[in-house]
């Protein structure tokens, strides 16, 4: 660098001597000013790259760059992508061993042990092979419940029954709490009855008789008053109404309510329950009810009310076939 | 070597059941069907069971006749048979006991109490 500046600081100096600055204010240079001068001219005569060429490299090194990401990257997806089918190929095979296994209840220690050791060695992680074989074993034991329920008539004791078979799939009483919800969604799929407006101002009679009602196997939609009823009976397509008498006062009654209904083309042969309290009776008598409708005096038992909702559904069942 | 029960059965939501319940019993028993008398004491000859689960209502033959059939035949003579029926008075008690059965067992059945009774006759042996 110094030996590049060498022939410009001589040419500088040259200059000088010959045309040296004129004016008031010349004076001879300082070293500051003569290196900054150097420094300019310097800058000058050093070899210089293109500027494009630069460019076209640096872009060049970019795409570069940008290529081998991208394999990488790709790479590195289809890498996963093959250990993620290997997971999943090995998480199969080793659900298949435990469907095998746990079919018939809970298999002993020694052939879980050995179920365990498959699942690692399968390149499974193990808590995943603890969940496969949980999920599993509920399953087994969610099919033999539904197997059971489904014989119920030929068994002496359900609930017994139930809990035998707790026992025989070592399923502990949170794991059947926290699967209980899937357990009675899968019953009340298959014995799956019909679908019932169950229409009452009081919440409790609500709650209550629409629990007993999932129990027998319908489907229950609650309405808190006529009016409520009659925004929800268009979607829900019931198969049966149960209806309070009495609501408070702004609404409709439940007599006026089967008569709105009764002019509807739609739901006018539903069949149709009225609760009804005791001081109800006088009302009832004076209107005259169809075959398809009935009431049951409060408090009920539910057997009577399933006992009267058969008669009702019969008298339906007899006014289609005259249809 | 697994032990062998034989159950005669006319009804197929029974025998699935009896079915279903030995399989989830651990116990290491060989389960033979029958759907008649006549078939239970085919099969009795054949598979020489140790014990019999005999429905006493079927068709084409009953258990009792079947019963005693089989106690008269020195080859299935010494099998306990469990009279498996709904009928619970106790003159049919008296009478399955007088044909030559161990037990009277009334459905509908009880899956933890049909496996002691089970496990029970297949112990004495």
């Amino acid at each position: 660098m110094i030996e590049a500046a060498r022939p410009v600081i001589a040419e500088v100096l040259a200059s000088r001597m010959k045309n040296p600055p004129e004016g008031p204010k010349a004076s001879p240079p300082g070293i500051a000013e003569l290196l900054q001068e150097v420094s300019k001219e310097a800058q000058q005569h050093a070899p210089t790259v293109p500027r494009s060429d630069i460019d076209a490299k640096l872009e060049e090194m970019r795409r570069q760059i940008e290529m081998l990401t991208n394999a990488l990257e790709q790479e590195r997806r289809v890498r996963e992508e093959m250990n993620q089918q290997k997971l999943k190929g090995a998480i199969n095979q080793f659900r298949a061993a435990l469907e095998t296994a746990w079919k018939n209840g809970a298999p002993k220690d020694e052939e879980n042990n050995r179920l365990k050791r498959m699942g690692l060695d399968l390149g499974i992680p193990e808590d995943v092979v603890h969940t496969v074989t949980r999920e599993v074993k509920l399953d087994m034991y969610s099919k033999a419940v539904k197997e059971v329920v489904a014989k119920q008539k030929l068994i002496r004791n359900s609930s017994r029954t139930l809990e035998w078979l707790r026992n025989v799939y070592q399923v502990s009483l949170d794991e059947y709490l926290e699967y209980e919800s899937k357990f009675l969604m899968d019953l009340v799929a298959d014995q799956y009855k019909g679908t019932i407006l169950l229409v009452a101002a009081d919440e409790k009679i609500s709650v209550e008789t629409g629990q007993k009602l999932k129990s027998m196997g319908y489907a229950v939609v609650t309405a808190t008053s006529p009016e409520n009823a009659l925004e929800k009976i268009e979607k829900i397509n019931p198969h049966f109404i149960l209806c309070d008498m009495e609501f408070p006062a702004g609404n409709l009654s439940g007599i006026k309510f089967l008569h709105v209904l009764r002019a509807n083309s739609k739901f006018n042969y539903t069949p149709f329950i009225l609760m009804c309290g005791a001081g109800d009776m006088s009302q009832l008598e004076s209107s005259e009810l169809r075959p398809t409708e009935g009431y049951i005096q409060k408090p009920f038992d539910i057997d009577a009310l399933g006992a009267e909702m058969n008669k009702k559904l019969m008298a339906f069942r007899q006014y289609l076939s005259s249809i | 070597m697994s032990k062998v029960v034989l159950l005669a059965e006319d009804d197929e939501d029974n025998r699935d059941l009896v079915q279903f319940v030995l399989m989830r019993s651990k116990m290491d028993i060989k389960l033979v069907l029958a759907e008649n008398g006549e078939e239970a004491v085919e099969l009795a000859k054949k598979h020489a069971p140790s014990l019999i689960l005999m429905d006493m209502q079927m068709p084409v033959m009953d258990g009792w006749t079947a019963v005693p059939i089989l106690k008269a035949d020195e080859q299935t003579k010494d099998i306990p048979v469990i009279a498996f029926t709904a009928q619970t008075k106790a003159e049919d008690r008296a009478r399955t006991q007088e044909i030559g059965c161990v037990e009277h067992y009334a459905k509908p059945m009880d899956p933890e109490e049909l496996l002691t009774l089970i496990q029970k006759y297949l112990n004495k042996e």
